[in-house]
Parts: structure tokens; sequence; C-alpha cells
């Protein structure tokens, strides 16, 4: 594939293009990172699907909240020399204040039954 | 393979090693209070191995970029910059909030004194009882959570005066 869309798109973008061409070998060790983080996302839902009290419940929330972060930042750097991965970078900002404003809202909710 | 980016992969194996721990504590520790610890210190950790790694493979890329006489892409330099800027504005950000997070729902469990949470048991305990919860600190919930019972809302006085009578 890569291959192809080099010869289509020629010599134009390769010159625009910073890094070496074709996927090199931080790839896979992104992809692998991506992989490892949904596997433990999974185990960690799991743990949130069963858990006992409500409290194993926002904590593996909470958990699965923080890998969902680092695993948009390393997306974003799936495709590093073409992409640009600033935007993705903005998301897993935004997303990691949502994620700790939402846990600390619940918590207050449960413990006070109000959130004022 | 630069050097660099050898490193970043090496950093970003050992996150993945500590996150994958994590989560599987997470899952198999048999109380909630033993659930708190691989989920607090490993994320933290994984996170920060994690996104330094990617930080080692931005700065590649930021070196690759560097603008010289035959080398024009200025703009490209500030781009990697830019995404090196947000990848440790972003660690610091989980390094903060993270803890404080575990903090709050251990203290908010600790508290609870209606969660029975299966912790510190002795074997003639009844299941499914707390002894850490039987104490009571200060800001407990239990009584912010009664409200003043008004003459008509007052259950209990009413069934003791019928059980009287």
């Amino acid at each position: 594939m890569g291959h192809v869309m080099g010869h289509v798109m020629g010599p134009g973008l390769a010159v625009a293009s910073v890094g070496s061409s074709g996927h090199s070998p931080t790839s896979y060790v992104v992809l692998a990172t991506c992989l490892v983080l949904l596997t433990g996302a999974v185990l960690l839902l799991i743990r949130a699907l069963r858990g006992p009290t409500v409290f194993d419940r926002i904590l593996a929330v909470n958990a699965m909240g923080t890998k969902t972060v680092v695993l948009v930042a390393c997306i974003a750097f799936l495709d590093m020399p073409r992409g640009n991965p600033s935007f993705f970078l903005d998301t897993s900002i935004v997303y990691a204040l949502i994620n700790f404003v939402a846990t600390i809202a619940i918590l207050k909710y449960i413990q006070y039954r109000r959130l004022s | 393979m630069s050097v660099l980016e050898i490193l970043g992969g090496i950093f970003m194996l050992g996150g993945c090693v500590f996150a994958l721990t994590g989560a599987i504590g997470v899952l198999r520790m048999p109380d909630f209070y033993t659930r708190l610890h691989p989920a607090g210190k490993s994320d933290t950790l994984a996170q920060g191995l994690i996104l330094f790694g990617l930080v080692l493979l931005a700065g590649q890329q930021l070196i690759n970029a560097w603008p010289t006489e035959d080398n024009s892409h200025a703009d490209q330099w500030i781009g990697f910059a830019n995404i090196i800027l947000k990848l440790a504005l972003l660690s610091a950000l989980l390094f903060l909030t993270a803890p404080t997070a575990t903090h709050a729902i251990s203290k908010a469990a600790r508290l609870d004194r209606y969660t029975r949470l299966p912790f510190d048991q002795e074997p003639d305990d009844a299941a499914g009882t707390s002894r850490v919860a039987e104490i009571v600190v200060v800001g407990d919930i239990a009584e912010p959570l009664e409200e003043e019972p008004g003459p008509v809302l007052n259950v209990r006085e009413t069934v003791a005066e019928e059980d009287d009578s």
C-alpha cells in the first residue's frame, strides 16, 4: 500500500516528508503499545462490570480513562513522519481533564447525594 | 533506527509491562484497598514511561527537521517542538490528577460506612462486615446525610408512640 501511494503521489510529497519513507520499526513498537493498552483496558472493563462495590467500578473506570489518554497519544504517533499528531494530543489533554473532573464529580455525588 | 528511537522503544515497552501488570492486578487483587495499589501506582509510572518514549520519538523527528542551510523546514521544526511541549504538559497533568483521583476514591470509600467493604476480617466475623468501617472519624458522612426530621416525617417517634399506647 505504501509503495503504491508513493508511486502515485510522485516525488513532490517525498520531499515534504522529513523522516524515512515507508513503515519504520518504531511504528510497530507504537502499534504494540496500542494493543497492550487496549488489552489492559479490556481487563479493567471486566473489573468495572464485575466489581462488588461502586468504588471498584469508579476505580476501574478512572484507570481506563488514564489508559485511554495514553492510547490516544500513541495513536497520534502511528503515522509519525506524514501525519500531524498535534490534534490528537489536544484531544488527549482535554480527555485527561474531563476524566479527572468526572471522577471527582461522581465521588462527590455518591458521598453527599448532591453536587453542590 | 537511531539511538533515540531505540531508547524510545525500550521506554515504551517498559511502560507496556507496567500498564499490563497494573490492569491484571486490578482484576485479580482480592479486595478494594488492595486494588487501589496497582491502579494508583503502576498507571502513573506506565503513562510516564510511555509518554517519555513518545517524546524521544518526536525528538528524533525534531533532529531530522533541524533547520540548516540546505534544509529549510522551519515550520516542521516548530511543529515537532510543539508536540514535545504538549507531551510534557500531558504527562505533568496526569502526574497531578491520577494520584489525586485515587486518593479521592480511597477517602470516599473509607468515609462511606454503608458500603460493606470486605477488609481486615477476623475468622469469627460475619461475612460482609468491615471492622475498619465501624470506626467513626471526623468528616464521616453518616451524620450529615440525616436531615433534621420534621414533625410529620418523623416516622420513628410516631411508631414509638403507637407502641406505647
